[in-house]
């Protein structure tokens, strides 16, 4: 009887969770068929194998799309942004880790506080900011100076944390031995904190490289677009080039997915034990 | 004297020097400003009429002259260099176009016609162009105009430079002036109690009145003195028709009021920041913040960067977007001073905020509080939907028994690592009429396809089941997370207790699950709240709006309206609802901490 009804409760259990996962992927399989399926688009068939396999769109992403330039606009912006937030978010990390200065705490809790921000209401400001008096509306380095910046009190917190835990007898011992501060900072801590830094890294590089709002509000020609604009861009309001948006959101979409999975260990335990600790 | 008043005294030499420093940059910025303000006025005047007016054959010079003026500007946004070449030419330079252009060879064969009539004699001139690369073109232009003129001397006329020159000319003594007296009051300042505070804030508001008259002096003098050289001029040319002259005077009489005007919006904003800077250095603070920042200098040196970043691009926007929403800054006050904008009190009310909350209609999509209750119940049903599917799916993969849970797990964490402006395309594909897979699997069951988009509830539909997708996974994580460090004890123990499943669900996993999910929950109903990918690109917010998030509605007034100063309104009121959410659940600042948007 028992026996029974725990069978009956796992064939349950399989029905369901395979069931959502279906619904869960179907998506990205609908894409898959969609990306490598041409141009014969206009069926309503369930079926996830596409009537005719070829790599048409990929082809036409490349030639006639403006994909490569977007890409690089991407991966300008993405990359600029990991290198200077980082570089700002270290330091200041290093600082408010290791040592005591007037304004430490009121600093950590400003860097805290930020995150209470609404997003929408500081775009406005941001937008008049950057056309205004920066003169940057329009180029990618508005957008790369915004997305550091705020990309930042997060990346110092987790990075502090990690800081935190490094053991101060490792610097001690380097002061005794005649480095400066600086030294210490690039040759042993550094080195040390390389995990967390990878994390916060790949933070700063999903924000710039998946951030909508701010591109499309700041970038107004097409050869400047990043990819999230590129990509809404044709099948937006006047296009509806579904295979090549299934292309390009195929390329554009694995490297961030691979990343995070590989990463996914870490998300939660990872960043949240570096935050509380500080 | 003590060795601290020196101290003080140098600090504030130097504190005053950068800030009369600033004010003449910002002045003749603001004055550059200005400039462009005027030139836009007189661009939008319709050049059809103008072209009419303007008839290079009639003798009514004034009249055609100003038209001159005003299409010169209106096609040359950016001037910003006049000559003047012996107040009788008057050129505006700029990127000429074809009607400026075509205008100023006009003007030269008039000009050289009346030069046949009246003195060819001086061919050269001692012309320097202070015009940019760029206008080489319009250069040899204006070169043919000068050569063919009758050159006893020019000024050029710099809009910039001529709103800097006298506060240039004029700074250094005012300083020594000021400074003469700090060193008089400080002097005092030993016998009567904080004589300089009071001294000096005085004082401030005299050199403030000082400079302005020194600037309105300084043109009014430029007037005379061009005023002098038009009547000797006028002599000179006796019956001759002057082509340009009236062009200037015109540009003269109009500039004065608007400078005067900005000095005028100058005042107060001056007078508070240099009184509270004095304030600032005599009351020692700045000593004490200059001694820590030189004993702390490498701890500052090391943040200063990064926090530099986020006060002005995170700290300034918050505050500034509050300024923004109790004025009507639009599209039209673009261009114009910032400073001058928000330096106005005159420009603040409460109007925005009393137009978005006095009417209340349900109905209406483009009403506030619609919107409200439409952001209210897209957050509830998507937050429980989030949350029973992932506790569900969490409860499920943490059975030890599961085969193949890390396939499922890592299946289903796929929307969230799936960007999501990405995901949110995708599923408006889904939804398509002809190709989505959402009718295909309808015309499975025999039902006609739907126009999802075209009626409030199917588009309604769609954006939720988007962003279910894509917002379960992340509660399925916290949950999992959750679970696995309850321990099994409990359960067994719960079993002996003769507890049905339900019942070990409620007393054990329940209350274990809870405080891990709050947090999550929290930080869930406010990225719902702010959903603005989904909204925006899979219904767009249709139709006609009836779809729109509180967010997206607030972006669309911003840039699609140019209605800033409204915009910024609506999201101080989306801040203060979610600000006063967060206050009552009193654990915000603890979700946030975690995991980052």
């Amino acid at each position: 009887m028992i026996s029974s009804n725990s069978k009956s409760r796992t064939i349950v259990t399989y029905v369901i969770l395979i069931l959502v996962t279906l619904i869960t992927i179907y998506p990205v399989l609908w894409v898959l068929k969609v990306a490598f399926g041409g141009k014969s688009l206009m069926s309503t068939n369930l079926s996830l194998i596409p009537d005719n396999f070829n790599l048409d769109n990929f082809r036409a992403v490349f030639y006639d799309k403006p994909f490569v330039i977007w890409l690089r606009n991407s991966i300008i912006v993405s990359f600029v942004t990991v290198l200077s937030s980082l570089f700002l978010a270290t330091t200041a990390a290093y600082a408010f880790s290791r040592f005591k200065f007037p304004g430490q705490k009121k600093g950590m809790l400003a860097l805290l506080v930020t995150q209470m921000f609404p997003g929408v209401l500081m775009i406005i400001p941001q937008f008049i900011l950057i056309s205004e008096i920066l003169h940057l509306y329009g180029s990618l380095w508005g957008l790369v100076i915004i997305y550091s910046t705020t990309a930042l009190p997060f990346s110092i917190w987790i990075l502090k944390g990690y800081f935190d835990t490094i053991p101060i007898s490792l610097e001690e011992s380097a002061t005794i031995d005649g480095a400066s501060k600086s030294r210490i900072f690039w040759e042993i801590i550094l080195p040390l904190s390389k995990p967390s830094i990878a994390i916060t890294g790949l933070f700063s590089f999903m924000t710039a490289w998946n951030e909508f709002i701010l591109a499309a509000t700041f970038l107004d020609s097409e050869s400047k677009y990043t990819l999230p604009i590129g990509l809404r861009q044709m099948v937006g309001e006047f296009g509806a080039e579904w295979g090549n948006f299934a292309a390009s959101s195929l390329l554009v979409a694995i490297p961030v997915v691979v990343m995070f999975m590989a990463f996914q260990k870490f998300l939660v335990s990872g960043l949240t034990a570096g935050g509380v600790k500080g | 004297m003590k060795r601290h008043k020196i101290q003080r005294m140098i600090a504030l030499a130097v504190v005053l020097m950068l800030f009369y420093l600033l004010v003449g940059k910002l002045l003749s910025n603001s004055l550059h400003q200005q400039n462009i303000h005027y030139t836009q006025d007189l661009a939008e005047t319709d050049i059809q009429t103008i072209e009419a007016v303007y008839n290079p054959q009639q003798e009514s010079s004034f009249a055609n002259l100003q038209a001159v003026l005003k299409i010169l500007l209106a096609n040359n946004q950016d001037i910003n260099t006049m000559a003047v070449v012996n107040e009788r030419n008057f050129v505006a330079h700029s990127d000429v176009n074809m009607i400026g252009e075509r205008i100023t060879k006009e003007i030269f064969d008039r000009q050289r016609e009346i030069e046949q009539n009246y003195d060819p004699q001086i061919q050269n001139s001692n012309f320097i162009w202070k015009g940019s690369e760029n206008d080489k073109g319009s250069y040899t232009l204006y070169r043919g105009i000068f050569a063919g003129t009758n050159m006893i001397g020019f000024v050029v006329y710099d809009i910039q430079y001529q709103t800097l020159m006298p506060m240039k000319a004029n700074k250094i003594p005012l300083i020594l002036f000021t400074m003469l007296f700090f060193v008089i009051a400080l002097l005092l300042d030993k016998y009567i109690k904080r004589l300089s505070v009071y001294l000096s804030l005085g004082l401030f508001i005299i050199l403030v009145v000082l400079i302005n008259s020194n600037i309105a002096y300084q043109l009014e003098n430029n007037h005379k003195l061009w005023m002098q050289s038009q009547v000797q001029y006028q002599l000179d040319l006796q019956n001759q028709t002057s082509l340009l002259l009236p062009a200037l005077d015109l540009l003269t009489t109009e500039w004065q009021p608007l400078i005067r005007g900005a000095i005028k919006t100058w005042n107060i904003t001056l007078s508070i920041i240099g009184g509270l800077l004095i304030w600032f250095v005599l009351s020692g603070l700045f000593e004490k913040m200059l001694a820590s920042l030189i004993r702390y200098r490498l701890a500052y040196s090391y943040i200063t960067p990064a926090m530099l970043g986020v006060f002005l691009l995170v700290f300034f926007p918050f505050v500034y977007g509050f300024l923004i929403g109790f004025t009507n800054y639009g599209l039209n006050d673009f261009g114009g001073s910032l400073l001058e904008y928000f330096g106005n009190l005159k420009n603040y009310s409460f109007g925005n905020l009393i137009d978005i909350l006095k009417t209340i209609n349900f109905t209406d999509p483009h009403n506030f509080y619609y919107t409200l209750v439409h952001t209210i119940l897209w957050t509830v049903i998507n937050v429980s939907l989030h949350v029973s599917i992932g506790v569900m799916l969490a409860l499920i993969l943490n059975n030890p028994q599961l085969k193949g849970r890390t396939i499922f797990r890592v299946l289903l964490i796929l929307p969230w690592a799936i960007p999501s402006y990405i995901t949110a395309l995708i599923w408006r594909g889904m939804f398509h009429k002809q190709f989505g897979a959402v009718n295909g699997l309808l015309e499975l069951f025999g039902i006609e396809p739907i126009s999802w988009f075209t009626q409030v509830h199917t588009a309604f539909l769609a954006n939720l089941a988007t962003n279910v997708w894509l917002g379960f996974p992340f509660m399925m994580i916290i949950a999992l997370g959750a679970l696995q460090s309850i321990p099994r004890e409990l359960y067994e123990a719960s079993a002996i207790d003769g507890s049905s499943r339900w019942q070990s669900f409620w007393n054990v996993t329940f209350p274990l699950l809870k405080p891990a999910m709050v947090p999550a929950i929290i930080l869930g109903t406010i990225w719902t709240f702010n959903q603005f990918n989904v909204i925006y690109l899979v219904s767009g917010g249709g139709p006609d709006g009836a779809t729109e998030l509180l967010i997206t509605d607030a972006y669309k007034i911003a840039f699609e309206q140019y209605r800033y100063g409204y915009a910024a309104a609506y999201c101080i009121v989306i801040f203060l609802l979610l600000f006063t959410y967060g206050f009552w659940t009193n654990r915000i600042t603890k979700a946030s901490e975690g995991v980052y948007e």
